[in-house]
This record gives C-alpha cells, structure tokens and sequence, in this order.
C-alpha cells in the first residue's frame, strides 16, 4: 500500500503479467515470417512411341548375309546331296543368325523362298533349278520359339503373327536355316552356270 | 487511483521493454512518485514489426501446360515450360514427377520397358541470383530412393532455394530433355505420359 493509498504490491503483480503478456504479443509480430504458403503448377508431358521393328546393333531396318554353296553338282552330274549340311554349316553362321526387336506383343513374319537357278531353258534330262525349304526360326520372350517356313516351290508364306513378343536379351533372335535341296527329277543333270537365290524375310510390327 | 497508476505503469513498462537495452535505464516515472504532478508523462514507445511477405507464382504465370512428343524415341524430348514467381523473399521451388518417366500401360515383357526416362532441369531467375538444378525424372518420384535435391514437395527446407526476391522475373522455366532412346530394354509401342507437379514456398 503506498502513500497516494494505491495498492502497489497488488498492481504491480497484475502489471507484470500484462507485461509479460504484451510483450510476448510484441515478439510474435516482429518475429512473423513470410506466410509459408505453398501453391501448386502442373505440367502434363505426353508423347508416342510407333509400332515397328528394327535391326540391332543399331535401329536398320535390314539384315542379310550370303551363303556360297560352291560346287552344286557331284561328279555324275546331278545334285549334290549335301547341300543343307553345307548351308546349316557353323561356318555360315554369322550370315544366317541376325537380332531383330518389334515393340509389339505380336509380331508378323513372312518367308518367300526363291529357287537357285541359272540362266538359260534346260533340256529334258537337265536342271538350272534347285528348290528347297528355307526355316525362319524366331526365339520369342520368355521362351519358346516359333519357326515360319517357305518352300521355294511353294508361293511365299502369308505374313504370320508370332505367339509372343520376339526376344530382346542381347542375343540374336532370328535363325534361318535351309533343308529339302532337289531338282525336278533326281536324275536331272544341272546345266553349268552360276546359280542364285534369296530368302525374303519379311518382320512386321503386326496389328 | 489505482487503476489510472496501473495503466500508466504498463505504458511505461511497455515502453522499456520495447527500447534497446541502451535505453533501459531511463527513469521511470509513475503517479503519485515524487517529481511527478499528475502523472501525465509522455514518453516515446518504439513499435517495431515486419509484414509477412508473399511467395508464390506470378498472376497467370504457373507451370502449366501440355508438351506432346510423338516418336520421342527417335527424336527425344526438348521443350521448356515458363513461368514466373512472385516472392518478396528466398523461396524454394519443387518438383514431383507421378510416374518417373514417361509410362504407357500394359504388363512389362522380359527385355522391354514401359518406362522412358528423360531430365528435368530447372532455372528460376531472381532479381539478384540465379538457382539451377537438373535431375533424371526418375528421383523425383515421391517414392524415390534418392531424391534430386529439388524433389518435392515443396517447402521451407525443401526444394530448389532460390536466395532471392523474385517478382515477375523473366527467364524461369522448367525444361524437359532426352535424346533418343537407346536403353537396352526396347520401348514398347504405345502412348506415354507424365505429370509434373511444380509447387513454391517462401524459404526459411
């Protein structure tokens, strides 16, 4: 109790609290940071990857090798008959196995075989034709293997999808192989000359 | 009197409280102390404070939009989104990629992929300074075991700090890249998207 009768015991105990009251109000605002607000932008990226097939190394769209058979005839004359021991050979393997990826789940193949010939009309008794069957083998994912044939006696094969995505483990995919050589006749006799032929093999993207 | 000698004694308080610590040894006056008439003194009371600044893109500027690339295999991905902050202050910028790539649907075959990957890099230009950062889309997935350092969400602690004001400034994009594809795994054909989710805070 002071002289002017005031009670100041009593008030300076609800001074300080009011003090400490607004002096704590005081520091909020002065220590009030940038409003930690956060606002939102979005961005939408689209784009397309095409349906195709493509040879590797590298994304060419061709593959192919050749195959010399050498001498086709025996000494009789007729064909020789170890024609696809000499086109299977490992020695030709470089030339016949190849690595081609489709993007998609089922691929087509078509195989169009065309005869080894030589110029020129054979006589009765002669052959500038050998025929065979050439084998497209296509190793698919996870496993398994579909093969797609074409006889060169035959019309080419229609474009068949696979049963499965073709393999893309680093190895090649792709094996072609020959079997079935002949002539019209056994007896034939093959008429000099160089012979040529091709297989056409023909991978699509599919549906 | 008591209630007149109370508030006075808080105004005074308040004023030594709010004065430097130079100050504190001012004399206090009060009601009915001696050298005191009436107790009507004036004395100085310094307020200080500070407005909370603002942080967030600039009025019909945020990231927005749609960048389609057909065949980005072949040809990759190249295209920069603008946009422009509005901090008065440090802020941070952050991104979340929903897919951490470009995605096409469907199961994922043995040797192929469903996933392309491109960069994202990031340039916000201040009034004083210059933030970049540039990572592979795929750390800034929300799920991300090793985050880009801007990956988001964003906030005070997280993101691209850019130590700077930044009204309006020209100059800040958001840029995807990638060259054509060449992964082992082939990309299957089909459409891929993504969405990146750009957010901005006032930095601590």
């Amino acid at each position: 109790m002071l002289a002017n009768g005031s009670n100041f015991g009593r008030d300076s105990e609800v001074n300080k609290f009011m003090l400490m009251a607004l002096g704590a109000g005081s520091m909020i605002a002065m220590a009030a940071p940038a409003a930690a607000q956060t606002v939102t932008g979005t961005i939408n990226i689209t784009g397309s990857v095409a349906n195709k097939c493509s040879v590797l190394p590298g994304s060419g769209s061709t593959f192919g090798g050749t195959v010399a058979l050498g001498e086709l005839a025996q000494a009789d004359g007729t064909m020789a008959t170890d024609l696809a021991t000499r086109f299977n050979a490992a020695a030709n393997a470089a030339q016949l196995n190849f690595r081609v990826v489709c993007n998609t789940a089922n691929p087509t193949v078509a195989v169009d075989a065309t005869p080894l010939t030589t110029a020129g009309s054979p006589p009765t008794g002669y052959a500038s034709r050998i025929d065979y069957a050439a084998h497209v083998a296509v190793a698919l994912t996870p496993t398994g293997t579909d093969t797609f044939s074409n006889d060169s006696r035959n019309a080419p094969s229609a474009a068949t999808a696979t049963s499965a995505r073709i393999a893309n483990n680093g190895n090649n995919n792709i094996s072609v192989t020959a079997d079935t050589f002949g002539t019209a006749a056994l007896t034939d006799l093959l008429t000099a000359g160089s012979y040529t032929g091709n297989i056409s093999i023909v991978i699509a993207p599919g549906a | 009197m008591t209630c007149r000698g109370s508030l006075t004694t808080i105004v005074l308080a308040i004023g030594i409280a709010l004065l430097p610590q130079g100050a504190a040894a001012q004399t206090v006056y009060a009601d009915g102390q001696p050298g005191v008439v009436g107790g009507n003194r004036q004395l100085p009371v310094m307020v200080t404070a500070s407005v909370g600044g603002h942080c967030g893109f600039a009025t019909g500027s945020a990231p927005s939009g749609t960048y389609s690339q057909p065949d980005f295999d072949v040809v990759g991905l190249n295209h920069d989104f603008s946009f422009a902050l509005d901090c008065t202050g440090p802020s941070r910028v952050a991104v979340v990629s929903a897919n951490g790539g470009l995605l096409t649907g469907g199961a994922v075959p043995t040797g192929y992929t469903t996933l392309a990957p491109y960069t994202v890099a990031l340039n916000v230009v201040g009034s004083t300074a210059t933030a970049t950062g540039s990572c592979a889309v795929s750390t800034l997935t929300a799920t991300s075991g090793a985050p880009c350092t801007f990956r988001g969400p964003v906030s005070q602690s997280q993101g691209l700090l850019l130590n700077s004001t930044s009204v309006n400034q020209p100059g800040t994009y958001l840029r995807v890249t990638a060259p054509a594809y060449a992964g082992s795994s082939a990309l299957v054909g089909g459409t891929y998207s993504d969405t990146l989710t750009v957010t901005v805070s006032a930095a601590s």
